[in-house]
């Protein structure tokens, strides 16, 4: 499965503790600085993905005040596909700083 | 199904933002709304501004989309569709849900019907060829409607017999992974009244058109002595029977208890299949009257029938109307064969899985 910015930020989210929607919605909204807020319909699509390839699972749910929460952990293969693209992303960063670092001026005439 | 209802039973929900989220969320797949109806609208009213009573279009929109979406995911490839309704190929694990789904619809036959009806293109279209005349068009269209008779009257097994073919789960999965499992289940049995009602529907279908045909005949000044005779020595013989059926309600006065028994209501295919029948003898009557059976002999003799079951029909629906527990079986048995209801018992069959949260199937209600 594609690792989008939106699922990465989610399986982030799962990854420090079992989750249920608005949770997942706030974590990521932490996670991302405020720059990504997840609706409704874009997280469970997200969900519904992770959940088909084995990467999440519910994991019981509640009531809390009149409403239900259906809480959502990490599989292992989740927790390791997470691991493998936070390791891709990570050398992907050191390439770009060393590509983006302000460079000593080279072959000056003057 | 779940025993969630779409945010029925949600009380931290405002009743009319729960009813707003469920109309949005009809943009989801039936199984869906079921595993997920109740936390969407949790969520949906977790996100929305305090004190709101409807989801509105920005985050409704969204919601709309992404439903579609997850339609279109659910929904399998043409070529696997095809093999489902046409060559009965099994369906890969994936699709189960949307088997289920379609195998609950209370209108399945009508997204059979244009499948089965494909499967004779070949043949239709070299029939639509070689029309000449009015009444082979009618003749053709009656046939079409025998087709779709049958399709309905065939509902139930066919339901079965596809959700046997791809609910089970296959070799080396787990009963998880199936939509269904086999158990020993009650007999299910069809109630009366709405059965009776089809037949009274049918038999009036046939009443009407074969008399229409009839009065037809004597305008033109065609008709034979036949015509009225036979329908009212039909008539006469049919009151005689309806008394004799009478007499013998006595049989489902005290109906043994039938713990072994489940009383369904019949399918809606299965309700139109006798009067949808009765549209198409009309029909064939009719090409047979635009195709040379000027006197009518053919209108004369399916009148005759429907007027000779008219009154057992009639009395038996008016009867059965006041007796909601009676299944039909049970009265066809009792006034076909003077016969006392028998006492059924559980079967094997299949009951639908649903994967729990945990993963682990639970029986259905």
């Amino acid at each position: 499965m594609r690792i989008t910015e939106q699922s990465y930020l989610v399986l982030l989210a799962l990854a420090e503790e079992p989750r249920h929607g608005y949770g997942i919605v706030q974590a990521v909204r932490d996670l991302s600085d405020d720059e990504v807020r997840l609706g409704a319909g874009t997280l469970y699509g997200v969900l519904d993905r992770l959940v088909a390839a084995g990467w999440a699972e519910a994991s019981g749910e509640e009531v809390v005040d009149g409403r239900l929460r259906r809480y959502y952990r990490l599989t292992g293969a989740g927790r390791e596909a997470l691991a493998a693209h936070t390791d891709r992303l990570t050398a992907l960063a050191a390439r770009a700083r060393r590509l983006v670092a302000p460079r000593p001026a080279t072959g000056g005439a003057w | 199904m779940s025993a969630h209802r779409d945010g029925q039973d949600l009380p931290g929900v405002d009743p009319a933002f729960a009813r707003s989220a469920r109309r949005w969320l009809l943009a989801y797949p039936p199984p869906w709304r079921a595993r997920r109806g109740d936390e969407m609208t949790s969520l949906l009213a977790d996100l929305a501004e305090p004190g709101a009573r409807r989801v509105g279009l920005r985050a409704g929109l969204p919601l709309l989309w992404s439903g579609l979406r997850t339609r279109r995911c659910a929904r399998p490839p043409l070529h696997v569709v095809v093999g489902y309704r046409v060559l009965e190929r099994p369906v890969p694990a994936r699709y189960r849900p949307w088997v289920r789904a379609d195998l609950e619809a209370p209108w399945r036959p009508l997204r059979e019907i244009p499948w089965r009806l494909a499967y004779l293109l070949p043949l239709a279209a070299f029939v639509l060829a070689g029309i000449e005349g009015a009444d082979e068009a009618v003749g053709v269209v009656a046939w079409a409607l025998v087709l779709v008779a049958i399709e309905c009257g065939l509902d139930t097994r066919r339901r079965q017999r596809a959700a046997e073919r791809h609910l089970l789960p296959g070799a080396g999965e787990t009963a998880a992974d199936g939509g269904a499992r086999r158990a020993v289940v009650l007999r299910d049995r069809v109630a009366a009244r709405p059965a009776a009602r089809a037949a009274v529907r049918t038999v009036a279908v046939l009443v009407a058109g074969a008399g229409g045909v009839l009065a037809v005949v004597a305008a033109r000044g065609d008709a034979e002595p036949a015509s009225a005779v036979a329908p009212a020595a039909a008539l006469v013989v049919g009151g005689a029977v309806a008394a004799a059926a009478r007499r013998r309600r006595r049989w489902l006065a005290d109906p043994p208890p039938q713990p072994g028994r489940r009383v369904v209501e019949a399918t809606p295919g299965l309700l139109l299949a006798g009067p949808v029948a009765a549209v198409a003898a009309v029909l064939g009557v009719v090409a047979l009257l635009l195709g040379g059976d000027v006197h009518g002999q053919w209108g004369t003799l399916l009148l005759t029938v429907a007027l000779a079951a008219a009154p057992v029909v009639v009395s038996t629906w008016r009867w059965v109307a006041g007796r909601p527990g009676l299944v039909a079986v049970d009265v066809v048995r009792a006034l076909a064969d003077g016969l006392p209801p028998a006492v059924d018992l559980p079967r094997p069959g299949l009951v639908p899985v649903d994967a729990g949260p945990a993963g682990r199937p639970t029986p259905s209600p």
